[in-house]
């Protein structure tokens, strides 16, 4: 056998299978975009007992009917195992909450229905245990004749022995029985005979047909997931089966969630499937819990703090490392300088590559932290909370409490801020969400930031709040544009959002940190290629052209100084003169590029190695820089934001809307803010 | 002995409370994700938490806990169970 086992993983979201899939494949697994969309595939390598499995974490559902993007993605693989056989996997882990097996249930029987071979994995069992409950195992793989049931526990890497024991079991030697499950009573099947006998011609065994025709009559979403072209012949016999069925039932409309939840009733009533050795219902931790951290004034007051200590902790901890970073790179620049001869190599070794990479790696510390605190929230199942407090607020502006955790991704990067919008399952919200996202200050603006203020103030207080007066620019500004948005954009709402609180856990270190540094690396990768490039084109055109004799000229006669001074008359009512220009052309790219800018702009200006915050106090007063901080707020400068946006939304029309609104917004902010600054006697 | 009270809107529901979830109002959008949930007409929950007036509330369904807001909240019509 050449071809490595396919295993596929799926649950509900919170069923804590990313955590599963964490633990048994480590570092080692590869995250890519599924064609064509922004939503990541997990692909991950497994050894056990020196076998080699290949496993793929799917995006969580609830059911096999897609609600929004990424599970329509998940849908319609699912629908592939059916109809095109050979796509399906060899076998299926469905990760199961223990906590909450009922509704977990839901979707694992109807992946048995599938038909490929599944293991279920009753994860958190430890928690049901604390509890005084439990799951009768065995009773449960006999009566819904799945291939094997374990109990596992994603915390630690020991609570999945059993799993991968049941794994490589299964693949030692592989059963032909098929866990094959029928909820459907004859009357109803009579009833979507002609459907069955449609989805059983494109390839299904009759129990997927099944499964299929009824998930179809009960909701027209259903339809999504199948081909353009086959769309309007399952929807004409859909409705002679809809007729058929509405005379033995009352309604077709969640058909299919009433007679599987009911089925599942019926199954536990039955067998004591689920142990309960309380006399009592007890409260839960996270429903004690609950009554504090989702309270209107209480817990409002706690997510305000907790925002307040993550920012807090993204300067205070990140500016000892970006020190150190920066101090590192000076010296490799040195060493460099030493080692290699004098000349134009050199200089663009040490002006052009070393200058670009030290823009990249001075964001990895901030990166890493606001990555990591952001993962914690989400993890701990904080996040959600924060949603629901934020949800009557975020209403207002037309979005959703969904929104919170992009747009508050956004503060470190718009990208990945971008990408997480892909589980807002409202259209008109997500693209609200993503249309103001880049108005929050992303990390990128940071140095520009802090450059800018501290070359031009010195009082410790006054700093912060200029810092806070340029975060809370953006954000105020966000809100406006999202409200003037949701009037505007024809798109059409959908007011019935609903959300999943999870259980509180307790975040897993390894997962925070695999989550931070695959996201960490990908900025790194992605945005520094950019930036390195830039930073290359910038070295020559800011080295040429040369005199007769080969000597470098002053910058205002190279290239770059050319292109700045031509720009010069546009940007002067805002204050700028033609070095600003040069930065703002090369942040167009990417912002953080402008500190390395302005530093080659005088590192190569100047002989002598003055600091760049002197050279820049020397050359501009407060109101320009605080007109340059405005300008970096509201300016759409960042290419891969564009790239991304055009991804998402899959065209053009909405990332050419974002850059033109951000622009003119940039542009009017800061002129009004230099001029009206000149006219009051600030200059 | 359980007994049940008439049907009224989620909405107006008591913090606390328990309730048998009755019928939902066919105008409600995005049935498929209720339905998945366990919001179906038959199934029990309880209102753990309520933001404002207006605003969303928390409901523990099926061991899950769910957010809904109060318009949707207006459409599904439960009875109160209330032991005496």
């Amino acid at each position: 056998m050449s071809k490595k086992p396919t295993i596929a993983l799926i649950g509900n979201p919170n069923s804590g299978k990313t955590a599963v899939f964490n633990q048994l494949t480590g570092l080692a697994q590869k995250v890519s975009n599924y064609p064509g969309v922004t939503v990541e595939k997990h692909v991950g390598k497994i050894k056990i007992s020196g076998k080699d499995y290949n496993i793929t974490d799917y995006p969580g559902i609830y059911g096999i009917v897609p609600n929004s993007l990424d599970e329509k993605i998940v849908c319609e693989e699912i629908l592939n195992w059916c109809t095109k056989k050979d796509s399906s996997p060899d076998l299926i882990v469905c990760v199961l909450d223990a906590n909450n097996i009922s509704r977990n249930l839901y979707l694992a029987t109807q992946i048995l229905e599938i038909g490929i071979p599944t293991i279920f994995a009753l994860n958190m069992i430890d928690l049901l245990q604390e509890s005084n409950k439990n799951i009768d195992v065995s009773l449960l793989k006999e009566k819904l004749n799945v291939h094997d049931v374990v109990t596992c526990c994603a915390l630690n890497s020991k609570g999945l022995i059993d799993l991968t024991q049941s794994i490589s079991q299964f693949f030692n030697n592989p059963s032909k029985n098929r866990s094959e499950i029928s909820i459907l009573d004859e009357k109803t099947k009579l009833s979507i005979k002609e459907l069955t006998n449609l989805l059983q011609k494109k390839g299904m065994s009759e129990n997927q047909s099944q499964l299929y025709a009824i998930n179809i009559v009960s909701n027209s979403n259903s339809l999504e997931i199948f081909e353009n072209s086959e769309r309007s012949k399952i929807k004409e016999i859909a409705n002679n089966s809809i007729l058929k069925l509405e005379e033995i039932h009352s309604s077709t409309k969640s058909l299919n969630s009433i007679i599987r939840y009911q089925w599942l009733e019926k199954l536990f009533d039955k067998y004591k499937i689920l142990i309960n050795l309380n006399k009592t219902t007890k409260k839960s931790f996270t429903e004690k819990l609950d009554k504090y951290l989702t309270h209107p004034i209480l817990g409002t007051g706690i997510f305000l703090s907790l925002l307040f200590t993550i920012f807090w902790a993204l300067f205070r901890f990140s500016e000892y490392p970006m020190n150190l970073v920066d101090s590192m790179m000076g010296a490799l620049k040195k060493t460099v300088a030493q080692i290699m001869p004098d000349g134009l190599l050199e200089d663009l070794m040490v002006n052009g590559i070393l200058e670009g990479i030290g823009g990249i790696v001075i964001f990895i510390p901030q990166i890493l932290i606001l990555m990591l605190s952001l993962k914690f929230l989400e993890d701990s199942g904080y996040m959600a909370r924060a949603s629901f407090l934020m949800d009557r607020f975020m209403s207002k502006i037309g979005l959703n409490g969904g929104s919170v955790l992009p747009l508050m991704s956004g503060y470190a990067c718009a990208i990945p801020g971008i990408m997480a919008t892909r589980t807002i399952d409202d259209w008109k919200e997500r693209l609200i969400t993503i249309l103001i996202l880049p108005l929050t200050s992303c990390t990128a603006r940071l140095p520009v930031y802090v450059i800018m203020i501290t070359a031009f103030v010195d009082e410790p207080v006054n700093q912060t709040l200029l810092f806070m007066l340029m975060y809370l620019l953006g954000t105020i500004t966000a809100i406006i544009v999202a409200k003037i948005l949701s009037i505007f954009l024809k798109e059409k709402a959908n007011p019935s959002f609903i959300m999943e609180l999870p259980s509180y856990k307790k975040p897993i270190l390894k997962t925070l940190l695999i989550d931070a540094y695959s996201k960490t690396k990908s900025f790194v990768v992605d945005a520094g290629k950019i930036i390195f490039a830039i930073s290359i084109v910038l070295w020559v055109l800011a080295s040429f052209p040369k005199d007769v004799n080969g000597n470098d000229l002053p910058i205002k006669d190279s290239y770059v100084g050319f292109i700045g001074q031509t720009i010069e008359p546009i940007i002067e009512p805002m204050g700028f003169d033609w070095k600003i220009g040069i930065g703002l052309i090369t942040s167009f790219a990417a912002r953080e590029t402008f500190v390395s800018t302005m530093s080659t702009i005088y590192g190569i200006d100047e002989e002598d190695e003055k600091g760049l915050k002197e050279n820049l106090s020397e050359d501009y007063s407060l109101l320009i820089s605080i007109s340059i901080m405005v300008f970096y707020v509201y300016a759409a400068q960042c290419m891969s934001t564009f790239a991304i946006v055009k991804k998402e939304t899959n065209t053009w029309k909405w990332a050419i809307v974002m850059i033109i609104y951000m622009t003119l917004l940039a542009y009017i902010g800061s002129t009004l803010v230099f001029q009206i600054g000149s006219s009051m006697g600030y200059t | 002995m359980k007994n049940k009270k008439k049907k009224i809107a989620l909405s107006k529901l008591n913090t606390e409370s328990i309730a048998t979830i009755e019928n939902i109002s066919n105008d409600l959008k995005n049935k498929t994700r209720f339905s998945e949930m366990g919001i179906i007409p038959g199934k029990s929950l309880k209102l753990i938490q309520r933001y404002s007036i207006h605003g969303p509330i928390c409901i523990k369904i099926m061991g899950s806990t769910i957010m809904i807001r109060k318009e949707t909240a207006d459409q599904i019509f439960v009875s109160e169970i209330y032991d005496e």
